[in-house]
């Protein structure tokens, strides 16, 4: 994979390439995390990176665990993984029906699990900062209004579809061209710990009560509602699976 | 975890045959634990682990389904063990009105705990909200908590499925919060102690951020701590109810089939319904019952999350109130009991004559959205 | 935790210290970073399952299963820090000297930087030439950043890079027994030695026979 990404690139515009190899090429830019952080006066720069289309589905993480059987299920050490990993799978390597059908998103994958696979074919995770990035740039793209994100949050989080998740990128790309971004499972960061984080000493009080206010430039549903989602990623261990939990993958360009 | 100093100790106090005889060292438990003015602090850390457990989500004797409170049938102090494990849940709070909620043991309010001045409590907590968990069969080894619900399931309590971090608050624990109250990610548990310092009606709650929406998700309940020598009027009460009033902030979901958490409306607290006991129909639909003569005893909690409850009985007068619970602070012929968010009360009425006694909030705009229950009052036994 | 004031007040005085002796001081790019409370640690499991190679200050190459065998000491730091990190590698210092010689003999002492573009191999063998330790025992090591980012979460630190040279980070010893699992853990600077001194002694009492084969 990482020599297909190199040769590809040297013979195809950028854009063009990444479109076939399923990523999206992101223009970099000044840019504040919607989330206060009290420690940084600079603003934030985010680098031009890629970032796939759709998140990994049961049938690409499938293949991923057969090329590597340190990643089945029932190999996988217990260091890197909780008794959830890939548990809604019929076997250690069989796929099935529903969560577990083929264009699903991987679920149940912890951390760990998900950096081995971007690492695998030549990517990473995206960072927090990436991911957010893009986030918000989909959004500007597709001109939704905070009311509107705000409520699709919303009832997310209130009903996360968590036992009937749809494939993924069963809507049209708009915008950006990127998938389910919001609406169908979290995804992992590479520094998902960070910020809000019960250990970070700039909000000593966020593993206990809300002090939510330090960490908002404003009250709206919208920003509350990004919140949630810093806040629920933060509080993750690396090995915690759930069944709204997958992960997409970013690559550097060359 | 359990580094109890003393074996001796340790099953005396599981046993609960220890009535306050005791110096002041044998009621410390573990390494580093010290006593101020009778009261017990230092407790050992809390512990986050994995388990491998699918049990009954609510394990304990002493915790009971509202408006049941259990009845403290020891001497002296003793050790609980206690899990209250984290569930979502799909409820319902008003006829034809359910959303997701996320639970204590699965209804809103969660079983109340009850235990006695100097209590240990040994808490468990699994964070299971990524796991269907029922609560209407029959369950083995739970607390009475289950058999409570099943007889009376108002809020027709059905698994759903939620993943989120969640943390537990006992306002009755004297504790470091950014340990004891940490919170975890679906799939960890946490277990930690609190010793029963104060006397009192308190709350407890998940405290993750946003806690707002974590409380008005309905993750809240009571617990109430019996004074060691008892109320002045223990021998002559009747009856005795526990009463929860919530909030609930609810909008119909633009996405999917039924509501879902406003959260415009809970900053601006305008609620969609205020109960007693979760539902607006739960005092209406199984009244409290008492007759004529008797002395009725409510444990009043007002879980908010924002909201105040002018507590009242109508037609009755409270003839002694313990604010917070204390047996300290007493109070007579109160109308009206004024209870900030968390605020709880203990508040003992006669009851006049046969009739009905509507109970309010006296702030009518709650009142109209549901903060309101009935006692039936038979005639007076001879 | 009822201490942290107390040890991060010492901490403080002896970074004063230890400025005067550290070669890369006046670097002074960002003496007040801030410390991070490091992760709880909910597991028992082996931190040499990870698959990682990583160079020592001598340029060779070497995993984390090699330290096998025998109980070893892991920190992890930036070397342009002039705050925390002397501490914190003055304290696994403090340890290495508070122990008996038959212990010591037998521990190794990991140094790993969060900062693998400036920590060289070279600067890391400059680095640990400064702290006059034994370098047969002792292993200042720079990796690729994925691997860093991963041990850091086996370990439960916390990092963050803050673009202008500095890292925040959690201020963590970590004592892994012979088959890799975290024995004991020492958060903050300047603590006493004691807990992981007596940690090391009951390893080094305990009969590798009885030992249990790690997950
Ligand atoms: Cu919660």
């Amino acid at each position: 994979m990482r020599t297909l990404l190199i040769t590809l690139m040297l013979s195809l515009p950028i854009a063009v390439f990444a479109e076939e190899a399923g990523m999206v090429y992101i223009d970099g830019g000044d840019w504040e995390l919607p989330i206060v952080r009290e420690d940084t006066g600079q603003s934030g720069r985010v680098e031009d990176f890629l970032l796939d289309v759709h998140q990994v589905t049961n049938a690409a993480f499938l293949d991923f665990v057969r090329a590597n059987p340190e990643w089945r299920r029932d190999q996988a050490p217990g260091i890197f993984r909780d008794a959830g990993y890939l548990s809604h799978w019929p076997s250690a390597e069989g796929l099935g029906e529903g969560n577990a059908a083929p264009d699903r998103p991987v679920t149940r994958v912890s951390w760990y699990a998900a950096r081995a696979y971007c690492r695998e074919i030549g990517g990473r995770l995206p960072s927090m900062t990436e991911w957010e990035y893009a986030s918000e740039r989909q959004r500007q793209a597709l001109e939704i209004a905070p009311q509107d994100y705000a409520s699709q949050l919303f009832s997310w989080y209130a009903n996360p579809g968590a036992g009937d998740l749809r494939p993924v990128a069963s809507g049209p790309a708009d915008g950006l061209g990127i998938h389910d971004l919001h609406g169908l499972v979290l995804e992992w960061v590479e520094d998902f710990q960070l910020i809000l984080g019960r250990g970070d000493d700039i909000d000593l009080l966020t593993g206990s009560c809300g002090d939510t206010a330090r960490f908002l430039p404003e009250f709206d549903e919208a920003h509350y509602a990004t919140f949630l989602r810093f806040q629920s990623r933060s509080n993750y261990q690396p090995v915690t699976t759930t069944s709204t939990l997958g992960f997409r993958c970013a690559y550097d360009p060359e | 975890m359990k580094l109890f100093k003393s074996p001796t100790i340790a099953t005396a106090l599981a046993f609960g045959l220890i009535s306050g005889g005791l110096s002041a060292d044998d009621r410390l438990v573990h390494d580093g634990e010290f006593m101020v003015d009778g009261k017990i602090f230092g407790l050992p850390e809390a512990r986050v682990y994995t388990e491998d457990y699918s049990g009954p989500p609510v394990v304990g004797d002493y915790l009971t389904a509202v408006p049941h409170l259990a009845e403290l049938d020891y001497e002296g102090n003793r050790t609980h063990d206690v899990r209250m494990d984290v569930i979502s849940q799909q409820i319902e709070v008003a006829p034809g009105k359910s959303y997701n909620a996320w639970t204590f043991g699965g209804s809103v309010p969660g079983p109340t705990l009850h235990v006695r001045e100097g209590d240990r409590v040994v808490f468990t907590m699994k964070n299971r909200s990524d796991e269907p968990v029922v609560i209407t069969e029959p369950v083995n080894g739970g607390s009475p908590f289950f058999g409570q619900v099943q007889a009376n399931p108002i809020q027709k309590n059905q698994p759903a499925v939620s993943p989120m971090p969640h943390s537990m608050d006992f306002h009755s624990g004297t504790v470091a919060a950014n340990d004891k109250w940490q919170t975890i990610p679906p799939g960890a548990t946490i277990e930690f102690e609190w010793v029963a310092n104060y006397p009192g009606v308190y709350m407890y709650h998940c405290g993750t951020p946003s806690v707002l929406m974590h409380t008005a998700q309905g993750q809240y309940g009571a617990v109430v701590v019996s004074p060691k020598e008892g109320f002045p009027t223990d021998d002559q009460v009747d009856h005795e109810y526990v009463l929860v009033q919530s909030e609930f902030y609810l909008t119909e979901d633009e996405y999917t089939e039924g509501y879902r958490y406003d959260h415009e409306a809970a900053m601006a607290r305008d609620p969609s319904q205020v109960t007693f006991n979760g539902h607006v129909n739960a005092l209406h639909d199984a009244p409290l019952r008492a007759n004529a003569g008797e002395r009725v005893r409510l444990y009043v909690l007002n879980a908010g999350p924002s909201g105040t409850s002018s507590f009242h009985v109508i037609g009755a007068i409270f003839d002694r109130v313990w604010y917070e619970g204390n047996v300290e602070n007493e109070w007579h012929g109160m109308q009206t009991v004024l209870l900030g968010a968390s605020n709880g009360a203990v508040m003992d009425f006669i009851v006049p004559e046969e009739g009905s006694y509507k109970l309010v909030d006296h702030e009518f705009a709650d009142a109209e959205r549901g903060a309101a229950g009935t006692l039936v009052a038979g005639p007076r036994k001879q | 935790m009822k201490t942290a004031f107390i040890a991060l007040a010492t901490g403080a005085l002896l970074a004063v210290s230890a400025f005067a002796e550290n070669p890369h001081a006046g670097h002074d790019a960002h003496a007040n970073h801030t410390p991070m409370t490091a992760e709880a640690i909910t597991h028992e499991h082996s931190l040499f399952h990870l698959d990682a190679d990583w160079q020592t200050q001598d340029g060779r190459s070497i995993r984390l299963d090699q330290l096998a065998g025998k109980p070893t000491l892991i920190t992890m730091i930036y070397g342009s820090c002039t705050t925390a990190c002397p501490v914190l590698v003055n304290d696994a210092r403090r340890i290495d000297r508070a122990l008996p010689d038959a212990i010591r003999k037998n521990l190794q002492v990991v140094v790993v930087s969060f900062d693998p573009a400036r920590d060289t191999p070279e600067r890391m063998a400059d680095y640990g030439a400064d702290y006059d330790v034994d370098a047969e025992r002792w292993h200042f090591l720079h990796g690729a950043p994925a691997d860093i980012r991963t041990l850091a979460a086996m370990l439960g630190v916390r990092y963050r890079d803050n673009g202008d040279g500095t890292f925040d980070h959690s201020n963590l010893l970590t004592l892994l027994d012979p088959e890799g699992r975290v024995a004991e853990r020492s958060e903050g600077l300047a603590r006493p030695v004691d807990p992981i001194v007596k940690a090391l002694e009951r390893l080094h009492e305990t009969p590798r026979a009885e030992a249990v084969a790690s997950d």
